[in-house]
């Protein structure tokens, strides 16, 4: 459990400010007010600052749910530390609440503790209407009982000396009460804050700024205490973005220029970045009649000479499903996006899972090896794209990046990446084909081959889905599949023996490994750090590849006593007696079982919210503990 | 390679034919292979995709490039292929099945977005690779293995389907003419913007002679209109008869009892959709069925807006530096 103010480094000062090794902010309000535009500005601000940063929305799943309803909760949480920072971490340490009932969104989701610091609109106990006025007061002495500590604010009333519809201002207000609260770059956010609502017109912005000031107002006046929270060192320029943006500064880093997309929930901001920057530099989006034509529309791209990009989610893969089995067939290459969400079919749409791992592995009929990779963090986002293109060019096949909805909505500062002309793949030999060269002239060790492109003279060839022997030629004779597939599934040997081992975290020897994939990294680094300064015997590692996995795994856990992974999607309860002898494995687990032949073993829960690294300490502290149980 | 060298005999491929003997497709193949070299295009400038089915086996019959892809989805393959490379001379093969009932809503799009592309629909009104169910040009009733009691399902009428989509060249050719197909196909590939052309062909294996009761050679002077521009709608072997109009309703008369009244001259090219409408609503056998050109008017396609806009973008703001990107707005250096 971390403190509100760490003893470590927490020292009273003499102007009352308390110094923080870090502090997790929410602002939660109903969808429509602003919640968010408040967070990601002091979200940035903290960045720009200095600050070690991350940045998750809350978002409820209807675009304008009833108002004071508590699945309506809409904002942001702020997680602002001295050190960088790679995940939500645990528990609230202040909340501001635009109304008592979305705080119980988050009270169900454990987002907050005892001590909590809540600043709640008390503008319901003098509502017109009863019910209002019974509901806050009785949630006030709830959560009081709860032991939160909780501060009414007059937000409406502030706000209505500025502006008609507080509802429209109550976002800025509260920016200025959390610049007194944490002791931010006043000038900084101010320009922030212009640069936001410049657009709308001087009227609308000084009316902001107003709000602003007397946001920051009201806190010095009735707040004594105050908090800072020191910039950790790095002087690299820094670029700040969410998961969703850094996929798309990667698309154009790494020189594609089509994005082919159906809209989908999380995935979709990612081509709206791209519509809004892809034309300036000769690229544009399709926006296709549906997932299986997005798909499609790539693959026409790529086969005409351009590596296209298609983003979607869960339910898109699922009907692009039998288009990735032609581009695996024809291996054409191409680069696959999944902002995954929580499923089976419709599911959680803006929620985090990593359920799809076996399904981007084994959805497609027959067999159809293509190369899976997964971010671990915002930064890894934009670079991974930039590798997908090579990988589909040189491999001549689809790629998968496997993001999900925690790194699509999570806001984190990372070094300005470098771009320069090698990120671009080398550009297409147009040049005459040689009619005597096969269009699928399979090296014999490693699958490759070179595609002729239609236009390309000398070239013309018939791709099909159908089996075809090296001429493209439809064949029927007994054998040829065997040896077809075997090519296709070279390509994937022949990546893994370029591969490096995945680097551990921790010691290479020890108790126990926790192995996990994707956006999980960040929630089980911190989790394993703690454990470690506890003396637990425990490292981890993020597997960056899929398929192929990295080379070494198996001689790697070996030299643990326990393996484990820890991913959000769904497997059994262990102590669940319904499931005994017929566990079902998390996806990863699955996987690696399989690959290695080592019992490893596995913790996955589907909460529709990122891992909280503490419940992670208090998971994996378990584990160690019944191991130990097991050997004395 | 010269184009003025090329000839029939180039673009047949070195793949054994596979249709069944007598299938409609081997006269379809046969026109579109003559066609090709009054085109003046390159041969490595054509690409022929299609989807699954009988007629989609057509790219492997072709020397050129082509894409043989999955069930009704060949319109989205070529519209990126069309998109990415205008360039290029692009001809989808379907069929009633894989264009209007699995890939219903693929066409549909296409053919909205008014693609340079050229489509040809091989309506046979059965499935014949899967072995003889009724598909969704099939007549009401049709009695097949899947539907032993007789079909339920009304008729898509595929110029009608193409019209709604706002095709923007629509057209009807039949396997018995290859002259009629010819000169159709070189009409639609000289037409900009997605070219939708219905051909009547024969299965002879599940619905053999379908059309014969009014495209067979003996009957069908009395049984079908030729529809050629500002030639007025009249057909009949012995005795001509024509198309008038009665109100709305397209009615048939003697031209030796008409009197007074002329018959309608054909019209193609105008925006409303109502008269080509009539004519496709004209059904066998109450009605002659019209083959030709039913519709052609030009409106811009998808992939010039597109680079249109493309290239606005860049006069604009000027060819953008994707360094610009990532030193403008939340970037920073922590002193």
């Amino acid at each position: 459990m971390n403190h509100i103010v760490s003893p470590v480094t927490a020292k009273i000062q003499k102007d009352a400010v308390t110094l923080l090794d870090e502090h997790i902010v929410e602002i939660v309000s109903d969808s429509g007010e602003g919640a968010q535009t408040a967070g990601q500005i002091f979200g940035q601000a903290s960045a720009m600052m200095g600050n070690g940063v991350w940045t998750v929305e809350i978002i409820p799943a209807e675009i304008e749910p009833p108002s004071r309803s508590v699945p309506g909760a809409s904002g942001n949480r702020i997680r602002v530390g001295a050190r960088a920072l790679h995940n939500a971490g645990d528990k609230a340490d202040v909340v501001i609440g635009f109304n008592e009932q979305v705080l119980y969104s988050r009270i169900d989701q454990g987002a907050f503790k005892k001590g909590t610091h809540i600043f709640l609109e008390n503008k319901w106990e003098n509502d017109p209407r009863e019910d209002v006025r019974n509901t806050y007061n009785e949630a006030l002495t709830d959560l009081r009982e709860r032991g939160y500590k909780v501060t009414g604010v007059p937000m409406e009333a502030c706000c209505l000396e500025y502006v008609r519809d507080a509802r429209r201002g109550k976002n800025i207000w509260v920016l200025g009460l959390l610049c007194r609260l944490y002791n931010r770059d006043k000038d900084l956010m101010r320009k922030m804050i212009t640069r936001r609502f410049q657009a709308k017109g001087e009227k609308v912005l000084n009316s902001n700024l107003q709000l602003f000031e007397s946001g920051f107002s009201w806190a010095r006046s009735n707040l004594t205490q105050t908090w800072r929270i020191p910039p950790r060192r790095d002087d690299r320029p820094h670029v700040v973005m969410n998961g969703n943006q850094a996929l798309a500064m990667g698309c154009m880093a790494a020189g594609m220029e089509i994005c082919s997309m159906y809209p989908i929930t999380p995935a979709t901001s990612v081509s709206h970045y791209l519509a809004a920057n892809f034309k300036k530099v000769g690229g544009f989006v399709h926006q296709a009649e549906d997932e299986i034509a997005a798909i499609g529309f790539a693959i026409g791209a790529s086969y005409a000479g351009k590596t296209a990009v298609t983003i979607t989610s869960g339910p898109g893969l699922a009907l692009k499903t039998e288009f990735i089995g032609l581009a695996v067939m024809a291996e054409v290459p191409l680069v696959i996006v999944d902002v995954q969400r929580g499923g089976p079919s419709t599911g959680l749409p803006t929620k985090v899972e990593q359920s799809d791992l076996l399904a981007v592995l084994h959805g497609s009929p027959g067999d159809a090896p293509k190369i899976v990779l997964a971010p671990s963090t915002i930064e890894e986002c934009f670079h991974f794209m930039i590798t997908a293109r090579r990988l589909a060019e040189e491999f001549r096949g689809p790629v998968f990046v496997l993001s999900d909805a925690n790194l699509a909505t999570g806001v984190q500062p990372f070094p300005r990446p470098r771009l320069s002309e090698d990120q671009l793949s080398p550009p297409i030999d147009q040049s005459d084909w040689d009619p005597d060269v096969a269009p699928y002239n399979w090296d014999s060790e490693s699958g490759l081959s070179r595609r002729p492109i239609p236009g390309q003279r000398g070239g013309a060839y018939v791709l099909t889905g159908l089996g075809h022997d090296r001429h493209s030629k439809v064949v029927y004779e007994s054998g040829t599949n065997q040896k077809t597939i075997a090519m296709r599934s070279k390509k994937l040997a022949a990546l893994q023996r370029t591969l490096k081992p995945p680097t551990i975290f921790g010691d290479d020897t020890g108790d126990l490994l926790v192995v996990g994939w994707g956006s999980t990294r960040g929630a089980v680094e911190e989790a394993v750090t703690r454990l470690r300064k506890q003396g637990r015997k425990i490292s981890s590692v993020n597997l960056q590849f899929l398929s192929p996995l990295q080379p070494g795994l198996t001689e790697m856990f070996r030299r643990f006593k326990k393996v484990m992974t820890i991913e959000i999607n769904y497997s059994d309860k262990k102590d669940d007696p319904a499931f005994a002898g017929a566990r079902r494995p998390a996806q990863l687990a699955m996987l690696l079982r399989a690959r290695t032949l080592i019992d490893i073993d596995f913790w996955s829960r589907v909460p529709g919210s990122p891992l909280q690294p503490g419940i992670l300490v208090d998971v994996l502290k378990h584990r160690m503990d019944e191991m130990r149980g097991a050997t004395c | 390679m010269s184009t003025q060298a090329l000839t029939k005999k180039d673009f047949q491929s070195d793949q054994i034919v596979r249709w069944c003997p007598g299938c409609g497709d081997y006269a379809i193949l046969s026109a579109i292979q003559s066609t090709m070299p009054k085109l003046g295009i390159d041969k490595e400038n054509i690409v022929f995709i299609s989807g699954i089915g009988c007629s989609s086996r057509f790219p492997y019959y072709m020397d050129t490039y082509g894409f043989h892809t999955i069930h009704g989805r060949a319109p989205t393959i070529a519209t990126g292929l069309k998109t990415v490379n205008p360039d290029l001379s692009v001809w989808l093969i379907t069929g009633d099945g894989d264009g209007l009932s699995i890939g219903g809503n693929h066409l549909l799009h296409v053919l909205r977005r008014n693609m340079d592309i050229n489509i040809l629909l091989f309506n046979n009104q059965i499935y014949g690779l899967t072995k003889g169910q009724y598909s969704p040009t099939s007549e009401m009733g049709k009695k097949t293995k899947s539907s032993p009691m007789g079909s339920l399902e009304s008729p898509i009428n595929p110029i009608r389907f193409a019209l709604a989509a706002e095709a923007s060249f629509v057209a009807r050719t039949y396997d018995t003419n290859t002259r009629h197909m010819a000169e159709t196909f070189e009409k639609a590939a000289a037409h900009k913007g997605t070219s939708f052309v219905e051909i009547y062909q024969n299965c002879v294996i599940f619905n053999k002679d379908t059309f014969d009761d009014f495209y067979d050679r003996k009957v069908r002077d009395d049984h079908m209109i030729h529809l050629e521009e500002g030639e007025p709608l009249i057909f009949g072997k012995e005795e001509q008869k024509g198309v008038y109009l009665d109100g709305m309703t397209p009615v048939i008369k003697k031209l030796s009892e008409a009197g007074d009244a002329q018959p309608l001259a054909h019209k193609a090219e105008q925006i409303s959709r109502n008269y080509a409408g009539m004519l496709a609503e004209m059904e066998h056998p109450a009605m002659p069925v019209p083959v030709g050109v039913f519709r052609k008017v030009n409106r811009p396609t998808y992939e010039n807006m597109l680079h249109d806009q493309v290239a606005e973008a860049t006069a604009k703001k000027g060819e953008g530096r994707l360094e610009d990107l990532f030193t403008q707005g939340d970037t920073w250096s922590v002193d």
